[in-house]
């Protein structure tokens, strides 16, 4: 269908964008091409005979290395780049076999006195790497040319092997959850002490972070250039782990050291080129995998994902690979996941006192007082000195405060003998999780007629999705569609949401977290009588959990989630004349897991409108069921009332007047 | 205590670095908009190709400054896996300081019990280097590692 297979290109690909149809400027290296002299293509000419003969244009290597990709919709070939000094041809864009000439040539270039780097061979070290390693000729006629800044960085950087890296989201970050990939070289004779000193490859928009409203609009457009950076593995796991409270997921790639220098390589040239950031075409996750592909011929990972590259699906290609690509997987906690851990092993009694510590209202040494034996106050500290740092970074604190009090805590602290506290349960992985991508029919009754739902959502997870792999209580869509079609009538349009978030975050003794939600696109609030309507809404809430278990159903613990949202709408009116209306809230819901396979959801809402006194309650509840690991059945009851005390003659034209409907269904849901 | 020149000249502030221990965006908007930047820090001192920079040279970490911008880079969390006597960061200064096996006990009982001085200033990188090398001078059996920082 045409409308999904746009919906499809808008809106699964908001993550950071590789943004290669270029704009050149700024460009690190001088113009494109490099005149070829005479002697050089006579001396070339054997090469060029055999790489014709072995037809090395159509290699798949080839391809990847010079990023040549069908366009998904016009389908044309022509390289993600179009930066005229990533080719040395000037048709180099589009046509692979020309470009490889060109390129052989231009590999085959004298030694440059100066500015020895600026040599093709060192600008291109992968291509002139791969295509030593296919043709005898060239291998026989190419001089290496000395590449110093180029060696420096890889001798500094020592591969022998690659981890993929995917930190994942936390609670109450729904956006997170999206995910981002990245890639540690790990270093020959690297030890669990060094791993933090391994250096990352990763891609992204190089941007100015402090500013927040501009950042998100400027990222959004694609104003950013991409960066490929080396930083330090520290570097990014305090980012990740402190400053964004993200569990990190390593998946140690069994990638040769040979292999991991032609990714490097690879990773090299990349660098050279500008790429604009944004949200069309390939993105960062996507550069992830065309490395690899680089690095293992015979990889097709990229090739894997033509429209879409959300992180967390290239994991799961990743470690689906045939040739086992992925030997071991290693999963680092935190500081939030930390805390919570920890947070179990505190009596009630000792959870107030570090509280109390961490807000200043105890001081350090009276922990001392609590316990004869050490290893209590020793945790409670702990306890207290990461929660200060939780709280810092949060922004929650001014950092100079935060700063003295954590230098008190751990001041005591030191004075006490180690204590083992244990580690942080390890979550299911992120791979197990379901597709992002959701299908659903149900067949029932609307407003006493019977009929047929449809709903299609590109990505990514909602409430009612099984919540392994992802983060709790977190739901962010993109591009959601709702129909349904009652008996003798047309389709009509029940929802169509750009963003839909959802952040359910329970509070706890030591995280007084505010969940929250927002949402915008066209929605029928009003009833089936009513058009859907341009809409944006959001607004606060609270959230609790409680774990308990139920005899009955001995599937062990049920775990419950009850929330209270102020829920904020702002909505095209359906009075003609009007413009918007604003309408605000209590909505109160919870959610239950029965067993790991069945959840229920069920909310009820009343909003006051500020338009004709519009009042609107809705009753709802659903209930999921999971099938196998594609297949959901869901069911759903719902309940809407509209009323109207307003003039009373276009209240009733509109059809607004003491208006109640009932929705009943039962259906399939399908992940792809 | 006295401070050794060499320490004090260890300057990491000149990487055009000295990273706050708290530093971030926060609010909703970016929260909402993440996801269309995907890890949003692309930190330009380690571009690829980049040239110099400060104390990295395309990317990677000149290595004369490799223990400053680590300490730096870590500050916080060295501070608490010091006073705890146990964490990655601290496996990874003794790593990175070449501590050897028989050695990194001491190294750790020496950090968790000058806890006080070489972190009593824990934004300032230079202060935490120098006074660390200063702890380790004093101690026989560590001293041998001192030049490293």
């Amino acid at each position: 269908m045409p409308v999904q297979s746009a919906l499809l290109w808008v809106f699964t690909r908001f993550c950071c964008a590789l943004m290669l149809f270029a704009f050149s400027t700024g460009s690190l290296w001088s113009a494109p091409g490099v005149p070829v002299s005479k002697g050089v293509q006579v001396l070339g000419a054997q090469a060029l005979e055999q790489v014709e003969q072995l037809q090395l244009h159509a290699d798949p290597m080839w391809t990847t290395l010079l990023h040549y990709n069908k366009h998904p919709v016009t389908r044309q070939n022509r390289s993600l780049s179009d930066d005229a000094s990533f080719f040395f041809s000037k048709e180099g864009r589009t046509n692979p076999d020309v470009e490889l000439k060109a390129t052989l040539l231009a590999l085959m270039h004298p030694q440059q006195a100066i500015n020895p780097d600026d040599h093709p061979q060192c600008r291109f070290p992968a291509r002139y790497f791969w295509l030593k390693s296919r043709s005898s000729e060239f291998r026989r006629l190419a001089v290496d040319q000395p590449c110093p800044r180029f060696e420096a960085w890889s001798k500094s950087i020592n591969p022998a092997g690659a981890t993929l890296i995917f930190p994942s989201a936390y609670v109450n970050s729904p956006a997170s959850m999206f995910g981002h990939t990245l890639l540690r070289i790990d270093a020959v004779g690297q030890t669990e002490a060094s791993r933090l000193l391994a250096y990352t490859i990763n891609y992204a928009a190089d941007a100015n972070t402090n500013d927040g409203i501009s950042f998100a609009i400027k990222g959004l457009l694609g104003m950013y250039p991409g960066l490929v950076s080396s930083a330090p593995y520290y570097a990014k796991v305090r980012e990740y782990s402190d400053l964004e409270s993200r569990d990190i997921w390593e998946y140690k790639l069994n990638l040769t050291p040979d292999e991991t220098l032609q990714l490097l390589r690879h990773a090299w040239e990349i660098g050279k080129v500008k790429f604009d950031y944004w949200f069309f075409d390939e993105n960062c996750s996507f550069l992830i995998l065309r490395l690899l592909d680089v690095a293992r011929p015979g990889l097709t990972l990229s090739q894997q994902f033509p429209f879409t590259a959300i992180p967390a699906d290239t994991v799961k290609a990743v470690v689906k690979q045939e040739s086992k690509l992925v030997s071991d997987v290693t999963f680092r906690a935190s500081t939030g996941t930390e805390l919570n851990h920890r947070a179990k092993r505190l009596s009630p009694k000792e959870m107030n006192m570090a509280i109390a510590v961490a807000e200043g209202q105890l001081k350090p040494e009276q922990v001392l007082e609590y316990s004869a034996s050490a290893n209590e106050p020793a945790e409670i500290l702990e306890f207290a000195d990461r929660l200060v740092s939780f709280r810092g970074y949060k922004g929650k604190l001014e950092s100079e405060s935060a700063l003295v009090r954590m230098g008190r805590i751990q001041g005591i602290r030191s004075q006490l003998p180690f204590v083992d506290t244990g580690q942080a349960d390890v979550p299911v992985r992120p791979e197990v999780a379901h597709d992002s991508g959701r299908l659903g029919l149900s067949v029932g009754s609307l407003d006493g007629r019977s009929a047929v739902f449809a709903e299609f959502r590109p990505s990514y997870h909602d409430l009612l999705d099984p919540e392994e792999g992802y983060a709790r209580g977190a739901q962010i869509r993109f591009g959601d569609v709702s129909a349904y079609k009652r008996t003798h009538e047309d389709w009509k349009l029940n929802r169509l949401l750009f963003v839909d978030i959802i952040s359910v975050a329970p509070r706890q003794a030591w995280n007084k977290a505010l969940s929250w939600k927002v949402r915008f696109g066209w929605e029928r609030t009003l009833g089936n009588g009513i058009a859907a309507a341009p809409t944006v809404a959001g607004g606060p809430g609270l959230a609790w959990e409680s774990v308990f278990t139920l005899d009955k159903l001995s599937n062990g613990p049920q775990r419950v989630m009850g929330y209270a949202y102020l829920e904020n709408q702002l909505i095209r009116s359906p009075v003609p004349g009007d413009q918007w209306m604003l309408g605000s809230g209590p909505l109160l819901g919870l959610l239950w897991d029965v067993n790991p396979s069945n959840r229920l959801q069920a909310e009820v809402l009343h909003q006051w409108y500020s338009d004709q006194s519009i009042e609107r309650s809705k009753a709802q509840m659903s209930w999921r069921m999971v099938l196998d690991r594609q297949t959901n059945l869901i069911s759903s009851a719902e309940s809407l009332r509209v009323d109207s005390n307003g003039t009373g003659l276009q209240a009733a034209q509109t059809g607004l007047t003491g208006r109640s409907e009932q929705k009943l269904s039962i259906g399939f849901q399908r992940y792809f | 205590m006295m401070v050794p020149a060499a320490a004090m000249a260890n300057n990491v502030g000149s990487c055009g670095l000295g990273s706050k221990v708290f530093e971030g965006q926060r609010g909703i908007a970016p929260q909402v908009l993440a996801i269309t930047t995907n890890g949003t820090s692309g930190n330009q001192t380690f571009g690829i190709t980049s040239g110099t920079l400060g104390c990295t040279q395309d990317g990677v970490v000149t290595s004369s400054w490799k223990t400053a911008m680590f300490i730096d880079g870590n500050k916080a969390q060295l501070a608490r896996d010091a006073a705890s006597g146990q964490g990655e960061t601290l496996d990874a200064l003794a790593a990175l300081l070449n501590v050897s096996v028989e050695d990194k006990a001491a190294f750790v009982a020496l950090t968790k019990a000058r806890h006080g001085d070489i972190f009593a200033s824990v934004e300032a990188t230079d202060k935490i280097a120098a006074e660390l090398k200063a702890a380790l001078m004093s101690d026989a059996t560590l001293a041998k590692y001192a030049p490293a920082v």
